[in-house]
């Protein structure tokens, strides 16, 4: 037996304005409760899979996050009230700490601060922070692997961007693949964090169908997918999105010190402070391409 | 005895259909032996699963083999040609035509215990009652219940006039050939019993082997007894699944099972406070029977953490063996294969030497087993090698040990035919380079003109000497 534990972060997002906006427009499409029973399934699935498997919900809305489970307090409550369960005893508990938990959150939810996107960065810090904890206590022997998972619905915000950037290339570093699942757009930050750390990246086409997408990519790590045939990788948009208005753009300013963005010319660097010399602005207005600091950005 | 069953997939396998058929009916034993099967077979499982029954017939949708085979990479095809040989020896899928399905009762059960389903798990009938405070044991009492029960069992073993166990449990020893009933019971020897050579390689497995090479057996000695033990299998599952600390109800069991249930209480897999009171514990010892099976009975095991702790052995490089122990039962099994030396009141000192391991090696105990024994009870000072990126057990000592096992197979045994008496140089010649041509030849020496032939080439090299012999001398 070999008992290498795979820890599996799930991030959901559970932004109420994407679920509001559902409500007007049709009703043959998933709703909310919907969404978080295909969730708690697939986590049932995921625990179920495997007796190495361990699992954590972190979820997080427009301005806020919340670990979902583990809760041992909550779960010491609701042990001992199991008599009569039709599934497995375990996610029968886990189950309802979800459900409690979940509940909370929601009602908790500040309607202030009005904005459309969630605080995806913030989760996904978090969850590297909790990983990061668990590999200090990894005991000698132990080959633990780890893996997160983001379940996106909302659009992304590109004011995230330089944020959840590092966070991608933290993950990378300590060898965390971030999988990425949206049920809206294509997301090109998404799509840039599984490709960096070779995870998958995947836009539902239709979000009835979840579940089966969930359980039929998600459910196994890297040395599995090895194995499986999977869905070829489509072109990554690359686009960063510059430091100074947070856009995403083509083409844009790139500080020979530090290597900030900026879709316009400044005179200082607005991250090291480096001060530019405006004087070569006069060769870049008139040939851009031979400039150098005017370079297209990948 | 260690290949036998080595995993669970392989017992159920061998099991008749019917009982197959009836253990799928409980959702637990579906879930624990999908959780036994191999990651990948789990992945097609699951995606069977994602298909809703086929809405004419109700039954689970076949699935072309083209596409499942579609699935997999190319390069892991033989894989996936040994699982879905493996799923349909399991009667997990059936094959129709050109298409596979998933077996209906199993897929339903499967579903239930993941998703929720109708078939109900957990059979709780007094909910409101509740444990009452006196009956609750706590949960490290447990666990040293479970051990000392299971010691005990051990016991019986090493020295059958100290442990107190049940004619059940001798059966299943003596079926399973862990022990050997002694032939002449006039002898001053009291014990009817000996220990035999799978015995002493059973007691230096760990104990999640041992807990389940012996349920294995017990169930062997149970169907032998024309018991239906589909009933039985799925209770184990049931406790495999439960959780550690909590109570759980026996009170509609039926004779047999409470006969079972009481088997289990006396090899410590379940507390009971007394027969009277209808609730039982499960403890570490059953949690852990299906779902910390090991796939690789004795091979390069890992430990879950439970076990890290318990560790109490010290090895040196200079052969000696430290152990941190009062337990009688370890001591002796470490004087197995170690020159005890010193006996302190909290540790006990042995010296492996070569003589030691001999007489281990002669009671059909391999070295493997000794070095996993001393991998498995490493004290924790000595797994913090690891961190250093060392061998748990010196290089040094697992080497020689290995070594002095080979030892015992320098000498080769092979049947042959000896030629001798050759008349002439010429014919001895001839001889020996057609054997050496045909690969039959074992040893020749040219000074005393002998050759020795194996017994496969014999009648090929006679035969060509006989056509030889016309034309040369006539002697053999």
């Amino acid at each position: 037996m070999s008992s290498s534990i795979k820890h599996l972060v799930v991030i959901i997002d559970l932004n109420p304005f994407y679920w509001s906006d559902k409500i007007s427009s049709t009703t043959t499409t998933l709703n909310f409760k919907q969404y978080l029973k295909i969730i708690i399934q697939f986590c049932n699935a995921y625990i179920a899979f495997d007796i190495n498997h361990r699992l954590t919900i972190i979820g997080c809305s427009n301005n806020e996050t919340c670990f979902l489970y583990p809760d041992p307090t909550n779960e010491s409550l609701i042990i001992p009230t199991v008599t009569k369960t039709n599934l497995f005893e375990q996610l029968f508990v886990i189950d309802r700490v979800v459900e409690n938990n979940l509940k909370e959150f929601i009602e908790n939810l500040s309607p202030q601060h009005i904005s459309s996107g969630s605080m995806i960065t913030m989760a996904l810090t978090q969850a590297l922070c909790y990983i990061n904890r668990l590999i200090r206590d990894t005991l000698p022997g132990e080959k633990n692997s780890f893996r997160i998972l983001i379940i996106q619905t909302t659009t992304d915000t590109s004011k995230q961007y330089m944020n959840f950037m590092n966070a991608v290339f933290t993950s990378e570093k300590i060898n965390v693949p971030i999988d990425g699942c949206i049920l809206n757009n294509d997301s090109s930050l998404l799509q840039q964090a599984c490709d960096l750390t070779s995870g998958i990246y995947l836009r539902v086409p239709d979000p009835n169908g979840l579940l089966q997408y969930l359980l039929w990519l998600y459910l196994t790590d890297k040395e599995v997918r090895k194995m499986l045939a999977l869905p070829t990788k489509v072109a990554v948009d690359y686009r960063p999105a510059c430091f100074c208005h947070h856009k995403l753009i083509d083409t844009g300013y790139v500080c020979s010190v530090c290597l900030s963005i900026y879709c316009d010319n400044t005179s200082t660097c607005s991250t090291c402070r480096s001060a530019f010399d405006i004087n070569n602005q006069s060769i870049s207005t008139s040939n851009g391409i031979t400039d150098s600091s005017r370079r297209q950005i990948r | 005895m260690s290949s036998q069953f080595a995993n669970l997939q392989e017992y159920i396998a061998s099991l008749p259909p019917n009982v197959i058929q009836n253990i799928y009916g409980h959702p637990a034993s579906c879930l624990a032996i999908f959780r036994d099967l191999p990651v990948l077979a789990r992945t097609i499982i699951m995606r069977f699963i994602c298909l809703p029954n086929s809405e004419t017939t109700g039954q689970p949708q076949p699935i072309s083999q083209g596409v499942v085979s579609s699935w997999i990479n190319p390069s892991h095809q033989n894989t996936y040609k040994m699982i879905s040989r493996m799923l349909v020896k399991l009667g997990i899928w059936n094959e129709i035509g050109t298409d596979w399905q998933l077996d209906a009762t199993f897929r339903n059960n499967l579903t239930g215990a993941i998703f929720g389903g109708t078939t109900i798990w957990l059979d709780e009938t007094d909910s409101t009652a509740g444990p009452s405070e006196r009956n609750i044991k706590k949960l490290d009492e447990l666990n040293t219940y479970s051990s000392t029960r299971w010691d005990c069992v051990l016991q019986y073993l090493v020295n059958p006039d100290r442990g107190q166990i049940t004619r059940d449990t001798i059966d299943v020893f003596v079926h399973a050939k862990l022990l050997r009933r002694n032939e002449d019971t006039s002898s001053s020897s009291t014990d009817p019993y000996t220990i035999t050579g799978s015995g002493f390689q059973f007691l230096l497995m760990n104990r999640r082997s041992q807990v389940w090479f012996f349920i294995i057996n017990s169930l062997e000695t149970r169907q032998q007894r024309g018991e239906d033990i589909s009933e039985h299998l799925i209770f184990l599952f049931q406790l495999s699944f439960a959780t550690f600390g909590k109570d759980y109800s026996c009170e509609k069991f039926s004779s047999v099972k409470e006969n079972f249930l009481q088997h289990l209480r006396e090899l410590g897999l379940t507390w009971q406070k007394t027969r009277k009171i209808k609730r039982y514990f499960p403890t570490k010892l059953a949690i852990e029977l299906a779902s910390g099976l090991s796939t690789n009975g004795f091979v390069d095991q890992q430990y879950g953490n439970d076990e890290i702790q318990s560790g109490f052995l010290v090895v040196e490089t200079n052969y000696r063996v430290y152990a941190y122990t009062n337990n009688d039962l370890y001591l002796k099994i470490i004087a197995l294969f170690c020159k005890m030396l010193y006996r302190f009141p909290n540790m006990s000192v042995g010296l492996i030497t070569r003589q030691s391991i001999r007489r281990a090696l002669s009671k059909e105990i391999s070295a493997d087993l000794i070095l996993n024994f001393l991998k498995s009870n490493a004290h924790p000072q000595m797994r913090k090698r690891l961190l250093e990126n060392k061998p748990l057990i010196p290089t040094t000592i697992s080497d020689q040990i290995r070594l002095w096992e080979m030892e015992r197979d320098r000498v080769v045994d092979q049947e042959g035919m000896l030629y001798n008496q050759f008349n002439s140089a010429n014919d001895f010649e001839l001889i020996e380079k057609y054997a050496k041509d045909l690969n039959v030849l074992l040893w020749s020496n040219t000074q005393k003109r002998c050759i020795i032939v194996s017994k496969a080439g014999h009648e090929e090299v006679k035969r060509f000497w006989k056509m030889q012999r016309p034309k040369s001398s006539n002697e053999n």
